[in-house]
C-alpha cells in the first residue's frame, strides 16, 4: 500500500533473449523458508561495501495471540544468503549504529528486587557455529553480517 | 457483513460565535476571545460541564470529537442503486457504489486472496447545515460482548471494553466520543466462533458501538474551534487560506478536501482477531523490499 511494486517495460523482439543478470533469484537457500511469524524488516548493503548487509528480522506475533505462530522462532541465517560464506555476524542495536554487546554492558544497572542478571534476553547456545539465531514474540533483532562469495578466496 | 456510512453532527454551542468558514474579520477575534472565557469556566467544573449539554462549552472541533448529543444515533446515507456497477475480471471483481453526492466506495475482491478491500473516496463534506463527523460502520453477527482491539502502533494489541476502564470506575458521559480509540494498523472484533479484523492504511478512529460492529472514522470536517490553541475549525480545503489578520482575513479558498483511502477486511475462525491482523498488517506497510539491488 504504501510502497507499491515498481514495473518498468523494455521493447524487444520476442525472439532476442534479455540480457538480465539473472531472471529470478530467491534470498533463501532453496527449499528454505522464513518461519511464517517472520518478517525480513530490513536486508540492505552497509556503508558502500559489496559484502558486509545489514539485517533486521522480526518476531511478528506477540504472547498469546496464537497457539503456536506465539511461539519463539529460530531462523538460521545462514539460509539467507545461499550464495555466500557469511564471514561474521554482529548484533546490533535496532538503529544498527552500536554493537548490541558493548551497548548492554554500558546501560544502566538499577537496583532492584528482581535479579535479572542470569536472564539474558537472548539465548543463542548454536550462535557461532551455525548462526542460528531466535526471535521472541514481537522482538526484533538487528545484525551486521559479513559475506564471502561462495567460490572466491 | 454489511458496510455501512454514515455521520455525527458536530458539536457547536448553542448561541455562541462560531468561528464560521469565512469569518469577517474583526468577529473572529471576538469569538476567540469568548471561546477562551469559556475554556476556563468548564476547567472549575468539569462534571458538570459533561453532563449539561444545554450549558455544555466543548465544541467539536480540531483536537476534540463531539457529535451533536452525546448519544446522537448515526445518520445513515444510503448508495444510489442506479450508480452500482460491477466489473469482474479473471483476478479482481469490482463493486463501485456511490452514497449520497460525496462518498464513493470501491469494494475488490481478489481471487486467492485472504482479505478483501475497501477503497472510498469521500469529500467534499458538505457542511451548509452542521459539522459532520463521518464514519463507515462494518456490522457482523459477531457476539463480541462489547469487547474490541486496537493495536498499539503496530506492536501491542490493547483490549478495550465500552464505557469501561480496567484501573477506574468510569461514569461515561460521552457514550460515542469516550469509546473512539486511536487504530493505527489494525482493529478486530471475535468471538468463539468468528473474526472479523480490519486493517487500515493509515491512522483512523475506531470503536465498536454497537454489538458486533467495527466503526472506524473516516473524515472530519467542523464549523467551530475547539478552544485547544488553534483558534480555527477543523475546515482544510483544496486551496489554503489566506493569511491571519492584519495581513489578511483568513478566508479559506477553495472546496473542502476530498480524501482517498483504503482498508482490507478479514474473516476468520473463533478468537482469531489477532492471526487475522499480524499475518496481514505488515504487508500493508512494507509490502515487499527491492532486495535485488542489494546483489546486482
Amino acid at each position: 500500500m504504501h510502497t507499491s511494486v515498481h514495473l518498468f517495460f523494455g521493447t524487444a523482439a520476442t525472439t532476442n533473449e534479455l540480457n538480465f543478470i539473472s531472471k529470478s533469484f530467491s534470498l533463501m537457500k532453496d527449499g528454505t523458508a522464513l518461519p511464517e511469524n517472520v518478517m525480513l524488516i530490513t536486508f540492505t548493503r552497509l556503508h558502500g561495501s559489496k559484502h558486509t548487509f545489514l539485517l533486521r528480522l522480526g518476531h511478528q506475533y506477540a504472547i498469546g495471540e496464537d497457539n503456536i505462530l506465539s511461539n519463539t522462532a529460530q531462523v538460521s541465517l545462514s539460509d539467507l544468503f545461499p550464495d555466500y560464506y557469511i564471514m561474521r555476524v554482529s548484533e546490533k542495536t535496532l538503529s544498527g549504529n552500536q554493537s548490541k554487546k558493548i551497548w548492554d554492558e554500558n546501560k544502566m544497572k538499577w537496583n532492584h528486587e528482581h535479579d535479572d542478571s542470569n536472564e539474558p534476553l537472548n539465548d543463542d547456545k548454536d550462535f557461532l557455529d551455525s548462526f542460528v539465531i531466535s526471535l521472541k514474540p514481537l522482538q526484533i533483532r538487528t545484525f551486521e553480517v559479513q559475506v564471502r562469495p561462495l567460490g572466491a578466496k | 457483513m454489511s458496510v455501512n456510512w454514515g455521520f455525527y453532527h458536530s458539536f457547536v454551542k448553542s448561541g455562541s460565535t462560531t468561528i464560521s468558514a469565512q469569518p469577517q474579520g474583526g468577529d473572529s477575534m471576538a469569538g476567540a476571545g469568548q471561546c477562551l472565557a469559556g475554556y476556563f469556566d468548564w476547567e472549575g467544573d468539569e462534571r458538570k460541564w459533561l453532563q449539561d449539554t444545554s450549558e455544555s462549552m466543548q465544541n467539536s472541533g480540531a483536537y476534540i470529537f463531539r457529535p451533536s448529543t452525546p448519544s446522537e444515533s448515526l445518520t445513515v446515507l444510503f448508495p444510489y442503486t442506479s450508480r452500482k456497477r460491477m466489473y469482474q475480471s479473471a483476478l479482481v471483481t469490482e463493486v463501485h457504489t456511490e452514497l449520497s453526492t460525496w462518498v464513493k466506495q470501491v469494494v475488490r475482491l481478489f481471487r486467492n486472496t485472504p482479505y478483501f478491500e475497501i477503497e472510498y473516496t469521500v469529500g467534499p463534506v458538505p457542511v451548509a447545515n452542521s459539522g459532520k463527523e463521518v464514519i463507515m460502520r462494518y456490522s457482523t453477527n459477531i457476539d463480541n460482548k462489547r469487547i474490541f482491539f486496537t493495536d498499539s502502533n503496530g506492536r501491542d494489541f490493547l483490549r478495550r471494553k465500552l464505557s469501561h476502564r480496567d484501573t477506574w470506575e468510569l461514569d461515561e458521559y460521552e457514550p460515542i466520543a469516550g469509546n473512539f480509540y486511536p487504530v493505527n494498523t489494525a482493529i478486530y472484533i471475535e468471538d468463539a466462533k468468528r473474526s472479523l479484523a480490519i486493517l487500515t492504511d493509515r491512522s483512523q478512529g475506531g470503536s465498536s458501538l454497537i454489538e458486533g460492529s467495527i466503526d472506524l472514522m473516516v473524515q472530519r470536517r467542523t464549523k467551530a474551534d475547539d478552544f485547544r490553541g488553534v483558534d480555527e475549525p477543523l475546515d482544510e480545503t483544496d486551496k489554503g487560506i489566506n493569511p491571519y489578520p492584519p495581513y489578511g482575513d483568513r478566508k479559506r479558498l477553495g472546496k473542502g478536501v476530498i480524501m482517498n483511502g483504503s482498508s482490507r477486511i478479514v474473516f476468520g475462525g473463533g478468537e482469531a482477531g489477532a492471526k487475522l491482523s499480524r499475518s496481514n498488517m505488515d504487508k500493508v506497510f512494507s509490502p515487499g523490499k527491492d532486495t535485488c539491488c542489494a546483489f546486482c
